[in-house]
């Protein structure tokens, strides 16, 4: 049995059922890691004792029957911005590169009692702040499909471990495609829920408003497992929402008869990958043949997402990334003249240039004299986003479309033009400035053989709906696009 | 100490409340009386003490001057360091007439944040133009706005402590005391809840009354604090005024006594039996005493009988000394001593016939003083 080509669900049920131990399924992540982390570079940091003591612990559980979930036992692998109390949590950045916090991420926790065992924190963009996972202070983590490749970002540590199975599925957190973006790259299925469905406590903030953390998953319904698990109503982050409809896997169900799919002309258009627009039209139309009405239809508004988008974003990130003063906590400059100078020279010395930039526009766009310009205009921007979401769903119970305009860039090739990068985020970003749940779903591969992303986007607190069209879309496609890594996978090296 | 830095939690975890309000005063008088009823209001809430020395409340304030006539505010400075409401008054005063100066110098007042010194009467920039902050403030997205519901208030309001206009007639009402007295007590939340601490153990609300609006204010006012700062129990205070009633003390004595309650907290009971303060009541063996010092004295008496008022002094010492202390007048002085600066204004225009109206004379004249 190759435990590696197991789903966490399946893996879940034969750990249940004691056909594999914990400590197996440890192992095998951890010979994988060991097989293809010096290609693909993954992780930020590996916890292989952390992660034995847990599976014993864990296998106790299981076995006195405290723990009975079906995630219980299973490897994850948790993106480097989510605390966990003791261990190194570095986002990705210089000046956290000695950060161990003292407290541990709600959703994280979450997982924790389901009786997941953490394997180690994947690399990401510095801050979540870049489209590539080029931006971390580690060095980028590459395409498990193609290492030339960037496996996109900022989740990008994430999504190549869950594709080149170093875990069996990760937390990832979308402030503007973060999740979606590099799902769609990584030929992983990845989804961003409403705002406020997972709680941020413990999450180091980016953009507060759009931040959200969610699951990086091989298929539909880890993804869904996933979600019910870490969702939940917590009083430590005040924007989290108590709801009640979080059994997620109840909507693992093939059928989307009478679902009415609007595909927005503006997402098909200038600026798309002919291969990319294929593989989603593809898509639209086995959702078509299973019952669903498609229809296209315009969402305007579109092109003014990204200025709001980054006018948003790096103004709370301005504010968000006061804190790294070096007088609290993480990096502190060596040599410095004063407290002004000391805090001058950390933050010179601790960010890297894309998140730099991200705070100097934060803190223009804020700055007296621009606010009404610029800050004031996005939030109104935004909020006309969020009514042509509105008017759209009175039509249409999911909007589809592509989670990107082009399948994974090379490695370098992205930096050097961040309008470009930012441009990218197009149809992901108004997602996150609306609230929305949004899921990107593997629909195949381009010539070169790298995986493309469907998004589906739902309506608020309709991540059911996203779930049963994906999952229907995945049962009619299985043999289609299996487990997609290809990389240093142990057993098996052909390409698909 | 290189990779440490030292927090200081002087204030986590505390909660404060800013309340702004609009631009609508007009004079040092009706902020002082804005603060006062805010002040009295927070503290009849119980919510803060507020006290504006220990930082417990604290103003800063906003002030432009404009032409007589005009509807444009002028431009604002806003002052800060403000620790007491004489402070806040004479930063209004001289900020007034700071800017008004300026104007008529034909300068701009400058927008800026000012330090009050009260010390020097002065103000002066914190900050100079060049370096002023940015704030860059903006919605904290991290907190949801907060939607305060009718039903809430309501409920908030009937779960509010009793406020002073209704502590002020329930007063005259439940102890019938004079609106006088009670404007005055309830002038500050913790004299009513002293009054009413106090009144609960004596149960003589109009005594209580008295010592607090008497003795209590000028002792406050001879060493400058506020009802705040007041330390003594109402369970010393209500026994001083039952030994006072009781008569085992005297007036006098009695306001010597609370001077140190007031100070110490000290238990009157105690203080009077160690310090021998208490009056003899045992009359009987008072008019024998002051009847062999009238017998003992012919010459003293007959002084005074001649119209030599003063000469009762020297019987009233006598009589006083005779006792050994035991029913001393005045806290620390020999009874003589004491008692020749006895003015005797009415009591000796009484005829004096026979002896035992002297006696009853002297043992007058030391009840009242």
């Amino acid at each position: 049995m190759d435990l590696l080509k197991l789903t966490a669900l399946e893996l879940g049920e034969k750990i249940k059922a004691k056909e594999v131990t914990v400590r197996e399924a440890v192992d095998a992540v951890i010979g994988q890691i060991k097989e293809a982390e010096s290609e693909i570079h993954s992780f930020v940091t590996i916890d292989e004792e952390g992660a034995y003591a847990q599976a014993e612990e864990i296998q106790k559980k299981i076995d006195v029957g405290e723990l009975t979930g079906p995630l219980a036992g299973v490897p994850v692998a948790i993106k480097d911005n989510m605390c966990i109390e003791g261990q190194l949590t570095t986002c990705s950045s210089k000046i956290l590169s000695n950060f161990k916090p003292t407290y541990t991420a709600e959703a994280v926790e979450n997982l924790r009692k389901a009786g997941a065992v953490i394997i180690g924190k994947t690399n990401m963009d510095e801050f979540a702040m870049g489209s590539t996972t080029e931006t971390s202070y580690y060095g980028p983590t590459r395409n498990p499909h193609n290492t030339a490749h960037v496996p996109g970002g900022s989740s990008g540590g994430s999504c190549a471990a869950v594709a080149a199975s170093e875990c069996y599925y990760a937390l990832g957190s979308d402030t503007g495609g973060s999740i979606r973006q590099p799902s769609s790259f990584c030929g992983v299925v990845g989804l961003k829920p409403t705002y406020g469905t997972v709680s941020r406590y413990g999450l180091i903030a980016y953009g507060s408003s759009l931040d959200q953390i969610g699951p990086v998953a091989k298929d539909v319904s880890d993804c869904a497992a996933i979600l019910e698990t870490i969702a939940s109503h917590d009083p430590k982050d005040s924007t989290s929402m108590d709801r009640d409809d979080c059994d997620f896997t109840e909507a693992l169900v093939d059928d989307v008869k009478g679902l009415r799919i609007g595909i927005p002309r503006d997402y098909m258009g200038e600026g798309l990958d002919p291969e990319v627009n294929d593989a989603v039209m593809k898509a639209a139309k086995v959702l078509e043949e299973k019952g669903a009405i498609v229809e296209a239809f315009d969402l305007r508004l579109v092109k003014y997402a990204i200025p709001a988008y980054y006018t948003i974003a790096d103004a709370e990130a301005s504010s968000n990334l006061e804190r790294f003063d070096g007088v609290k906590y993480g990096y502190r400059t060596k040599d410095y003249d004063g407290l002004h100078n000391m805090y001058k020279k950390t933050r010179s010395e601790g960010f890297g240039p894309e998140v730099k930039r991200r705070i100097m526009l934060g803190s223009f766009v804020l700055s007296s004299g621009y606010y009404d310009a610029y800050y004031l205009k996005a939030l109104r921007t935004k909020a006309l986003i969020k009514k042509e979401f509105d008017r759209a769903f009175r039509n249409y119970d999911i909007i589809l479309g592509p989670a990107a305009p082009t399948t994974a860039p090379e490695l370098g090739k992205s930096l050097s033009d961040p309008m470009k990068m930012y441009l990218g985020d197009i149809y992901t970003i108004s997602v996150n400035l609306a609230g929305l749940p949004g899921m990107s779903v593997p629909v195949g591969k381009d010539s070169k053989g790298l995986p493309i992303g469907m998004q589906l986007i739902g309506n608020v607190f309709e991540e059911k709906t996203l779930i049963r069209a994906a999952y229907t879309y995945e049962c009619a496609t299985k043999k289609m696009h299996e487990t997609p890594a290809n990389v240093g996978l142990m057993s098996e090296k052909e390409v698909r | 100490m290189d990779d440490t830095s030292l927090v200081d939690y002087n204030r986590s975890g505390v909660p404060l409340v800013e309340i702004v309000s609009e631009p609508d005063m007009r004079s040092a008088e009706e902020v002082i009386a804005y603060l006062e009823k805010l002040r009295m209001i927070v503290q009849y809430l119980g919510a803060s003490d507020c006290k504006l020395q220990e930082g417990s409340m604290r103003a800063d304030v906003n002030l432009s001057v404009r032409e007589v006539g005009s509807d444009q505010f002028g431009t604002r400075t806003e002052m800060k360091n403000l620790n007491s409401f004489k402070a806040i008054a004479h930063a209004i005063e001289g900020e007034r007439q700071r800017q008004i100066e300026l104007i008529e110098e034909g300068k701009q007042v400058v927008q800026e944040t000012r330090r009050w010194d009260d010390n020097k009467e002065h103000s002066y920039a914190m900050r100079s133009k060049e370096d002023a902050q940015d704030y860059r403030y903006f919605p904290e997205p991290d907190l949801v706005p907060i939607v305060i519901s009718d039903e809430w208030i309501e409920k908030i309001k009937s779960q509010q402590p009793e406020l002073r206009t209704e502590k002020l007639e329930r007063y005259k009402e439940q102890f019938d005391i004079p609106q006088y007295d009670a404007e005055i007590i309830t002038g500050s939340k913790k004299m009513a809840d002293l009054f009413e601490a106090t009144t609960a153990i004596c149960e003589k609300p109009k005594k209580v009354a008295n010592w607090l609006i008497g003795e209590t204010f000028r002792l406050m006012k001879d060493n400058g604090m506020e009802p705040e700062d007041l330390t003594f129990s109402p369970e010393n205070l209500a026994k001083l005024i039952d030994l006072a009633e009781a008569g085992t003390i005297n007036s006098s004595v009695a306001k010597d006594v609370f001077k140190q309650i007031f100070q110490e907290d000290i238990d009157p009971e105690k203080y009077v039996e160690e310090h021998g303060l208490k009056m003899v009541n045992d009359e009987g063996a008072l008019r024998e005493t002051a009847a062999k010092v009238i017998a003992d004295n012919p010459q003293a008496v007959a002084d005074f009988k001649g119209g030599k008022e003063k000469a009762i002094g020297a019987l009233l010492g006598q009589t006083m000394r005779a006792m050994k202390g035991e029913s001393k007048p005045r806290n620390g002085e020999s009874g003589a001593a004491g008692v020749v600066k006895i003015k005797f204004d009415l009591p000796v225009r009484i005829p004096v016939n026979g002896t035992d109206t002297f006696i009853d004379l002297i043992l007058k004249l030391r009840l009242i003083y």
